[in-house]
Order: C-alpha cells, then sequence, then structure tokens
C-alpha cells in the first residue's frame, strides 16, 4: 500500500498538467487592520458548479473572492487548486488560472472595446507576443457571447455602467481560465442581460467544467443559477448547499435582519423568497 | 494598424524635415542644396571648412541633442501619465527636476570642474541628482503593505518640496552663483558636443527599449490595480521598471538641457490625439513630438534675438502653450476613437 501511495503521488507530480478540477480554502482567515473579516473559512469549489456567495453588505463576500486569487493575503490557511496551493504560483500561472472580475474598475482608459477586450489574453501572450489566431478566436467568442460583437471598434469612454460590465465579462470570458471568480457580475446590468449573463456563466460551467465563484445580492437570482448557494454572516459560512436549503426565513433573518417568505417559483419550482415589507 | 504606421512615417518625415531647418539656421546661413550636395558626395567642395566645422560640430549636435531631448521627455511624460493613472503628471513629477535643482546647486557652489567621459560635472550632478531625489521617493512610496500610486505621488511632493527648500538655502547663502544656477536650470542646447549626443543617446534608447516592451501592460495598467493583477501583472515590478525607464529618460534630458518645462506633459497629449491611446503608436509618436516641440523651440530661441539666443526652456512653455490650449478646445466634441 505505501508503495502505491508514493508511486501515484510521484505520478500526480509528473502529470502536473492535470486539469484543474476543484478550488478550495483550508480555514482562511483575513482582518483589515484587526477588524476579523473571515474566520476560518473552509470550502470546497468543484468544476461545473456555480457557487453563490451570498452575504449582507460587508459580510466579506468581496474579501473572500479577492482572497481566493491572492490579491488579498490571508492572515492565516491557504487556498489551493486542485491541491496545489497558489501562493506557489507565478502571477502569470495564476492569472492563466483564475479569472477575476472585480466590481469596478478604472474608466480613464480610451482604447476600444476590441483592444480592452484583448487585454484578457496577456496571461497567454505575456507582454509581447503579438495575438495568434487562437487568440483572435477566443476574443470573437468573448465578445459574441456577451453581446458586444457589434460594439467592437467603439471608444469605451462612451459605454455605460451596463456595457462596461459586460466588456469586463468579455474580458474574463477572453481569460479562458478554468475557474472563474465574478463579483456581481449582474450589478448595472438590464433585465435582459441580467439573466442573459447569468444563463452564460452557467452554461459555460458545465460545457467547459469551470469552477464558478459569484457573488450576487438577488436571492432570486442565486436560487435559479446557483448549484451551490454559500451565506456569509457573522465571519463564516453560516450555511452552504442547495438552494433549498440555505434559502429559508430563518438563516436570511440570520444574514440579513430581515423577514422574509419563501414560496415556490410558479414556473421552475426554485424556492422564491418574498421580502415582507413593510417589516411588521 | 495602417494607419497608425501611416501616422508615425509622417511623424517622422516632418521631424526630419524640421532638423534640416534646424541646421540650415542660425547665424551663419547655410544653404540646403549645398548640404545635400555635400552629403550625397555629388560635390565633395560643396561646403567651405568653416561651414562644414559649424555643421559637424556645433549645429548637428545639437539637433541629435534636441530630438534626444525632447523624445526622452515625450516618452517619459508618457510613462508618468501611465503610471499616476493622470493626465497631469509630468517627467518632473516625483522630484526628477528638484532634484537636479540641488545637483545644479551643489555643482556651481562647490566649484565642482572636473568632466566625466567627456560630460561637464554639473550636468552629471544634475543627472545623479535627479535619479537619487527619484529613488528617495520611490523609496519611501514603496515602504509598507500598500505601495499605492497615491502614496508614491504624494512622497513625491514632499520630498521636492523639501529637496528644494535646500537647494533654494543653498542659493541664498551663495548669492554670487544664483544667476549660473538659474541660467543652468532654464535650459539651454548650446553648450553640448558628441559626448553628450552619445550619452543622452544610450540614456533614451534604453529607457524606450524599456517603456515600449511595456506597452501592453501599461495599457493594462490604467484599468486599474485589481484588474492588472487579476490579468497576471506583478505591479511592484512593472511600477519599478516603469519608474526606472521614465527616470532615466529624464535624467538624461535634465543633463543634456537643463529643466525643459512642458514638453513632458503636451508632447503625450498631442501623440494620443494624433494616433490613439494605445501605448505600442503613443510611446514612438510621443517622442516624435517630443523632439519636434524641441527642435522648433531651439530655431526660435537661437533667431529671434540673434546674434544672442534665449533660454529654450523658456520658448518650450511659450510656444506650447498656447497651441495645447488650441488643441484641447478644438477637439473637445470629436473625441471619437481614431479610425
Amino acid at each position: 500500500m505505501p508503495v502505491l501511495f508514493v508511486l501515484t503521488f510521484v505520478w500526480k507530480r509528473l502529470a502536473g498538467g492535470n486539469p484543474v478540477n476543484q478550488l478550495t480554502t483550508d480555514a482562511l482567515s483575513f482582518s483589515f487592520s484587526h477588524r476579523l473579516i473571515l474566520d476560518r473559512i473552509s470550502m470546497e469549489m468543484r468544476a461545473g458548479e456555480v457557487v453563490v456567495l451570498l452575504g449582507a453588505n460587508g459580510a466579506g463576500k468581496t474579501t473572500l473572492l479577492r482572497s481566493l486569487c491572492r490579491q488579498l493575503r490571508p492572515d492565516s490557511g491557504s487556498v489551493a487548486i486542485s491541491e496545489r496551493d497558489i501562493h506557489l504560483l507565478t502571477r502569470r500561472e495564476l492569472a492563466q488560472n483564475i479569472a477575476f472580475m472585480p466590481q469596478h474598475e478604472n474608466r480613464q482608459s480610451e482604447l476600444t472595446v476590441y483592444e480592452v477586450v484583448s487585454l484578457g489574453r496577456t496571461p497567454h501572450c505575456g507582454w509581447w507576443t503579438p495575438f495568434s489566431k487562437k487568440d483572435m478566436r477566443v476574443i470573437d467568442e468573448s465578445l459574441q457571447a456577451t453581446g458586444l460583437a457589434d460594439e467592437r471598434e467603439r471608444q469605451v469612454t462612451q459605454l455605460s455602467g451596463g456595457e462596461w460590465k459586460r466588456m469586463m465579462l468579455a474580458r474574463a470570458l477572453a481569460q479562458d481560465a478554468p475557474i472563474l471568480l465574478l463579483d456581481e457580475p449582474t450589478a448595472g446590468l438590464d433585465l435582459k442581460y441580467q439573466f442573459d449573463v447569468l444563463d452564460r456563466i452557467r452554461r459555460m460551467a458545465k460545457e467547459r467544467n469551470l469552477v464558478v465563484v459569484v457573488t450576487l445580492h438577488d436571492l432570486n437570482h442565486a436560487a435559479m443559477f446557483g448549484d451551490r448557494l454559500a451565506l456569509l454572516a457573522e465571519q463564516t459560512l453560516i450555511a452552504v448547499g442547495t438552494a433549498r436549503e440555505v434559502l429559508t426565513p430563518s438563516l436570511i433573518r440570520r444574514a440579513f435582519n430581515f423577514t422574509v417568505t419563501i414560496i415556490d417559483h410558479p414556473i421552475y419550482g426554485t424556492p422564491f423568497v418574498v421580502p415582507m415589507y413593510p417589516a411588521e | 494598424m495602417k494607419y497608425r504606421i501611416v501616422m508615425i512615417v509622417i511623424a517622422f518625415v516632418c521631424l526630419i524635415a524640421l532638423s534640416i531647418i534646424s541646421l540650415v539656421s542660425g547665424a551663419v546661413p547655410i544653404s540646403p542644396t549645398a548640404i545635400l550636395n555635400w552629403s550625397i558626395g555629388a560635390q565633395p567642395e560643396a561646403l567651405t571648412e568653416t561651414e562644414l566645422t559649424i555643421l559637424m560640430q556645433l549645429r548637428l549636435p545639437r539637433v541629435l541633442t534636441a530630438c534626444l531631448v525632447g523624445g526622452s521627455l515625450g516618452i517619459a511624460g508618457v510613462g508618468f501619465q501611465g503610471l499616476f493613472r493622470n493626465p497631469l503628471a509630468d517627467p518632473y513629477v516625483i522630484g526628477a527636476s528638484s532634484g537636479a535643482g540641488l545637483g545644479v546647486a551643489l555643482a556651481v557652489v562647490l566649484g565642482l570642474q572636473a568632466t566625466m567621459l567627456g560630460l561637464s560635472g554639473v550636468a552629471v550632478s544634475a543627472a545623479l541628482g535627479s535619479l537619487l531625489a527619484v529613488a528617495i521617493v520611490f523609496g519611501i512610496g514603496s515602504i509598507g503593505r500598500s505601495s499605492s500610486t497615491l502614496t508614491l505621488l504624494l512622497a513625491g511632493v514632499a520630498v521636492s518640496s523639501m529637496i528644494n527648500a535646500v537647494a533654494s538655502l543653498l542659493m541664498y547663502l551663495n548669492d554670487n552663483s544664483v544667476v549660473v544656477i538659474m541660467a543652468w536650470l532654464m535650459g539651454s542646447l548650446s553648450a553640448n558636443g558628441w559626448n553628450m549626443v552619445i550619452a543622452t543617446g544610450i540614456a533614451s534608447c534604453f529607457s524606450f527599449g524599456v517603456m515600449w516592451a511595456m506597452s501592453r501592460p501599461m495599457d493594462l495598467f490604467l484599468l486599474g490595480d485589481a484588474t492588472s493583477q487579476s490579468l497576471g501583472l506583478d505591479l511592484f515590478q512593472f511600477r519599478i521598471l516603469l519608474v526606472v525607464g521614465s527616470t532615466i529618460a529624464t535624467a538624461a534630458a535634465v543633463a543634456a538641457a537643463g529643466i525643459i518645462g512642458f514638453v513632458g506633459l503636451i508632447a503625450p497629449h498631442i501623440a494620443r490625439r494624433l494616433i490613439g491611446p494605445r501605448h505600442l503608436w503613443l510611446l514612438p509618436m510621443s517622442a516624435c513630438v517630443g523632439a519636434a516641440i524641441m527642435l522648433i523651440a531651439d530655431v526660435v530661441a537661437r533667431t529671434i534675438v540673434a546674434p544672442a539666443e534665449l533660454p529654450v526652456g523658456i520658448l518650450t512653455a511659450l510656444l506650447g502653450c498656447p497651441f495645447f490650449l488650441f488643441l484641447l478646445l478644438s477637439g473637445k466634441d470629436s473625441r471619437e476613437a481614431t479610425p
């Protein structure tokens, strides 16, 4: 048995490029100047599933996402891609594996939509290499996927907030990474694109076997598009599971300090959250 | 793509034309056809011995220095505007000019006579002052966990004021050298020989190489820290390379011509109007525009009050400012992407 174990281990090391199939955190803690934000969070995100992070404002959703992609250094604990600690990767390897879409970004650039989206290929092309046929194809696909194909020559200074958001998503898709971390991808989008984008993300997770983690504010979107929901409150994950398991009046009251009733969605049968307003 | 290559070629041709105008104008007029005939070897005796000396020992080094100084300031301006994501940044924003000022003041007050590799001690001292000041600012700005660009900018302002105060104190205590120091800092291209051309050329080519290689990261960096990090950019490494590239260019320009104002600020803006925001094209274009501004300012500086000449640093601002304002206001409603 020990021989077999060693052999498996050696083989795994040698194989190296085995496909990414999970992102795990182990007792991840983080604090901002002595204020504890995340307290020993351990979770596992598997390929092919969409994990939705939920929580009140300031609960630490963005902090968790940024720790997952090494933009924040945790106080303790670790993050690993298929059992490889992300702190052992170079920045470029990290960017080839994880695409992170922040909530906002600087809007000073005067490039065109196409040029900004093409920057998503930087982790693959480095600083100089011109784009190959494959790069161009991936860029075109990402533009198509986000409904920006006709806007490619527009200057980004003219984009609306929602269009900018879609462009950020297109760039994250162009990064072509097996792990996709999206911070509020639907904020600022109109009705059609909220559903378009979530549907696209979900289908891509299944088709390309991606690890997808998104933060959302709309609990009903979470119920419809998330395979698993993770509810952040009190510095930790107070619930992780299916929509049915996580979206209960008591958990939501605990996380958001707000009363809701849960009914069944008349068409999809998923749990449907109805806010009780005005609060009694 | 094609449009941009054409624009660069046009800019280059304009630059050569300006250089020729600069070569033939001055106290001793030399006919351009004579230069042409001489240079292609058709008529070796087209230029007299004196004309040849003036051309080769005075005007050609001067024209080349003007181009190199303007070009260096042009790319340093692009570098600092990119680094701070701020269109108001110029090559002197984190202390290069105050460092140079102190360097010159020290060299003059101490009566530095030495030359180094054929360069005057004052010029070398100015360049070292610039480099040292920026190094101090960058060192301070990088202390602590969050080395943000804002810290760097504020550290630059603070350190510059302090260095300026020391330089003022030196001048106050040695009031007989004030005129020499001021005249040096106001900028002139007159006292430069071939050694300066070679030194400035090496420095600015190095800077241009470093920065051009980073043109894609520079595009990326404008989108913010979070985005550039998530696309694999090591921010610390990027900042340090960008500061090194921009500062070496600035120091070279300062050593060759004193503190030339305004070129480093407006050349990137004019270039952006002409060729768009992509750094791959913006950097060479800004270098061309900067060089052109310097050439024009220099020709005016030495012809307008001939046989005397004005400090070129005064003219860059005097001529550059109205032109820049014209561009700023005329382009207001045509901010479409360049085709």
